[in-house]
Order: structure tokens, then sequence, then C-alpha cells
């Protein structure tokens, strides 16, 4: 009960910026549905992994503002409440309740027949992989550049370099896609959700004990 | 009683605190010094937000090795106070006594911290809409949150009204009958009329640390006054010290710190805190000169 109340508490205070996930989400849908065209199916499929994983970092990122760039955190800092529920637990949350919105998002693209059951599965994979992923590596960076500003800047460069394809081979290390005009083998699909989750828990776990050991150092000391 | 027990923190070459002893029981406790002095380190120590290089701290027995117990004793006002901005006064106080880990009677506890700072009517409002007096009163009150043993306020008064300044120092007063109030500040005044005891830091150390009057009596025979009919500006020697200078009935009165009478009409008067303190914190400086000669 305490954890749901801190959640709702958590979201109030992102205010309006909490509906710019659902928002894009939505308007992400409404395009897929407009354009139903076979031919651009895939892109759009491209598209929507591209697009949905950043976005999953934003709820994670703006959680940590008042701990990161409000000079208040330090209070924060001092409460006993367990960081790891508020570093790691929150981070799980938050990508749980991304998670179920992209399933809604793929489940209305389905119902409307933009995918069918095999694209579908592999969607689900995919955009599950680079939310999981998308949402760790927010959290670590929040935590380690002490910025909410930088860790977005930085999802959002390397979520650009994914889309643009600048360095591919670095693409595949880091953001663990696979462009989906390659043939969707099942095998490797599932190779690439399991390296997806096991990156992201690396990065959590990372993301975690740097919070437990979090000092407010950056300003000024003395 | 809070115990500190040689406590050392630096940041790259700057010594930010050095040896640093303490006991502290009840009551309201100064920390003086200039910017820079290490107050808010020390306090930020306290708070387990700071890890000392070493040195350690107790509590009636539990160590702050264990920071999660030590952490259910405190209470911490940061120098720089700011809660969540979209939440309403009372939900982020409940939010805060979620965090502070107080299971049973959030509701009455968070209604007692209101009451005690005086932010009752105000509880239905967004913190993001309270004027800066108000959200130090919300500071103090998540401070107070789960009745905290030792309660850490880290320059309370600043940018404060004179009136809310004066009901600052009543609460804290109040505030030190029940529990362990550390108040770090630069303002002499603050601590004059506020604590109970006074440690003055320097430069990460501790210069003094006792009981008001004992500090006060620190510059005891060296300060001066004198008294000019015409304008005094002309009759000062530039090496005085001068702490005071007021016109009252066209006559001139300024105060010098002093090691001996400056001229024969000095009268000798009975120092001030914020005297004594100069006089402390320039005896340090002299103190440090000597030290770097001898090197």
């Amino acid at each position: 009960m305490k954890h749901l109340k801190l959640l709702i508490y958590d979201v109030k205070e992102m205010g309006y910026g909490f509906f710019l996930t659902p928002v894009m989400l939505l308007l992400l849908i409404s395009y897929t549905i407009m354009i139903n065209d076979e031919s651009v199916t895939l892109g759009i499929m491209d598209m929507h992994q591209h697009f949905v994983g950043p976005l999953a970092a934003w709820w994670v990122v703006m959680s940590f503002y008042s701990y990161t760039d409000e000079d208040g955190g330090e209070a924060f800092l001092s409460y006993p409440f367990s960081r790891r529920y508020i570093g790691m637990g929150r981070t799980l949350i938050f990508v749980s309740c991304f998670l179920v919105l992209v399933f809604l998002d793929i489940s209305i693209l389905y119902v409307s027949g933009v995918c069918n059951d095999s694209t579908m599965f592999a969607m689900c994979a995919l955009v599950s992989g680079q939310a999981f992923f998308y949402g760790s590596f927010g959290f670590f960076l929040v935590v380690r550049l002490n910025s909410v500003l930088w860790a977005l800047a930085m999802v959002l460069a390397i979520a650009f370099v994914n889309i643009w394809g600048i360095v591919p081979k670095l693409e595949a290390y880091i953001t663990v896609t696979i462009v989906m005009k390659r043939s969707l083998n099942m095998g490797d699909i599932l190779y690439k959700l399991v390296y997806a989750i096991i990156v992201s828990f690396i990065l959590i776990v990372a993301g975690s004990r740097i919070f437990v050991k979090y000092e407010k150092s950056k300003m000024v000391p003395l | 009683m809070l115990k500190i027990d040689g406590v050392n923190k630096s940041f790259g070459k700057v010594k930010a605190l050095a040896e640093i002893d303490a006991m502290w029981g009840n009551g309201v406790h100064g920390l003086l010094g200039e910017n820079g002095a290490g107050k808010t380190t020390l306090l930020r120590i306290i708070a387990t937000i700071m890890e000392p290089d070493s040195g350690n701290l107790s509590f009636d027995g539990t160590l702050w090795t264990d920071k999660i117990k030590a952490r259910y004793m405190l209470g911490y006002l940061p120098q720089r106070f700011s809660m969540y901005r979209q939440i309403k006064v009372r939900e982020a106080l409940e939010h805060i006594g979620i965090l502070k880990g107080v299971n049973e009677n959030l509701a009455q506890e968070v209604d007692r911290v209101l009451e005690a700072v005086n932010l009752k009517d105000k509880c239905e409002k967004k913190v993001g809409t309270l004027s800066g007096g108000m959200v130090r009163r919300l500071g103090i009150a998540q401070a107070l949150i789960g009745k905290p043993k030792i309660v850490l306020l880290d320059e309370p008064t600043a940018g404060l009204d004179p009136e809310e300044r004066i009901l600052f120092r009543t609460m804290i007063r109040e505030l030190g009958k029940q529990c362990i109030v550390l108040l770090s500040t630069h303002i002499v005044e603050d601590v004059e009329l506020t604590c109970d005891t006074v440690m003055i830091l320097h430069k990460g150390r501790v210069i003094t640390s006792g009981e008001i009057d004992y500090v006060r009596d620190a510059a005891k025979g060296r300060v001066w006054e004198l008294c000019f009919l015409n304008d005094s500006d002309k009759s000062i020697n530039h090496s005085w010290i001068v702490t005071q200078k007021k016109k009252e009935d066209g006559i001139e009165k300024i105060r010098i710190l002093s090691e001996k009478s400056p001229c024969e009409e000095a009268i000798c008067v009975a120092p001030s805190l914020e005297e004594s303190y100069m006089w402390l914190i320039d005896e340090g400086e002299r103190h440090e000169a000597f030290k770097t000669i001898n090197l």
C-alpha cells in the first residue's frame, strides 16, 4: 500500500509530463492504423521499436528529478527508506507500466489488422527488449550523471544513432535491436531478447549500486 | 548523546574537516563559522549523506556505520530545501512520512508537524505555490516527521524576513527541549538567541566550543569603546578592528577589538558573541600564519 502511495505521488509530481508517453504512443498507433499499407508495415514496425524504446526511459528518468537536479534532494537521501526500491524498484515498476501500455498498443495494431500473428509476437519481443533496455539505461545514466537533462539527452542521442543507423555495428551491441528488414527468425529474436534482458539487468544493478552509495558531492562541498 | 569522534573529510587537497570531536545532548547547539568553514560538510556527514574519510559517529550506542538505523533517528533540513512541487503540502508530508518509515498513524503525525510549524491552513495548497518562508517551514516539518532524536538544520533562517526569523527561533527553542538540535549558521544573532552551546569552526577545525557565555567571554578584556564628538572616520586608526559604529545623541561610538587599549580614552566593555567570534577567527588566522612561518 505504501509503495502504491509513493508511486501515486511520484506520478503526480511529473504533472503533465507524465502524459507524454501515452500521448506519443497514441499518436504512433493512430499513424500506424492510418497508413495501413503492407509495403510500409515493416517500416512502421521498425519505427515502433525505435521510438517506443526511448519513451520507456522518460518516466524512469523524470522520477529522479527531485533527487538529482533539485538542491533539496539531499533531504531525500537522509531518509531511511530503501534506496534499492527508489532506484531499482521504481525503475522496474515504471518499465512494467510502460510495457502494459506497449502491449495495449500492439494489441490495438493486431485488432486493426496492421500486424499478423507472427509479426505481433516479434514486435512484442523486440519492443519489450528495447523498452527494458532503455528504461534501465535511463536509470543508470541519471544516477551516474546526476542530471535528468543529461540522461535524457544521452538516451535520445543513442536512439537517434539507432534510428538512423549511423553506427550500425555499435547499434547491434548497444541497443540490442534487429532491423526488421532482416528475416524475423524466431531464434534470433529470442536471442536478442535474452541479450537485452541481461544487459538491462546489469545496468539496473550497476545503477542501483551507484544510487545506494549516492552522495551529494556534486554540490559545493564545504 | 550524539558523539563525534575524530571526524576527518577532504575534498581533493582541501581539508574540509580536521579531527572534529563533539558530544551533544538534548538542546539547541549552534555550529558557527564563515562560509566554507565546514559546517555543511559536518551536517551532511551526520545526516549520512556523506562519508567521512575517518572517524566515528554514534548516538546512544548506535554507530553511523549502520546508516539505515541512524537515518531513523534523523531529521535533516538542508541549506537549500525543495520538495515535490506539483503535490499538496499534506501529500508531500505523507510521502516523506512513508519514506521515513512512519507506519502507524501517519495522518495524525502529519497533522502534528503541520501544527508545529503553523502550516495547517496551507495543507491543501500545492508546494509550488508556497512562499520562501513557508517552504522553509515545510522543510522543518519534514525534518520533524517521525519524531527524530537528532534534528539537523542547515542555515534555516537564511532568506527569511525578520518576522519569520523570530517565529523560527521560537520554534527551534521549543524543539530543543525534546531532542538534539544542531543549527548551522553564520548569523551570530541566531546562535546567541536560540542555542545553549556553540561550536566555532574555522577552515575545518574547531576553534572553540562550549556554552554561549563561555564562548562570549573569549574576547573579555579585548573590546574597547571610544566616543567621538566629530566624525570618527578621521580619527580611526586603520589597523583597528572596528566591530561596531553607531551614533547616539550626536556622539559617535565605536567598538574596537584589540589585545591592548588602543588609546587612553578607550573604555574596556563586555564583548558580544559576535565580537568574540571575530576575535577567535582572527586569532585562528594568526595561529595559521604563525604555523606557516615556522614551517
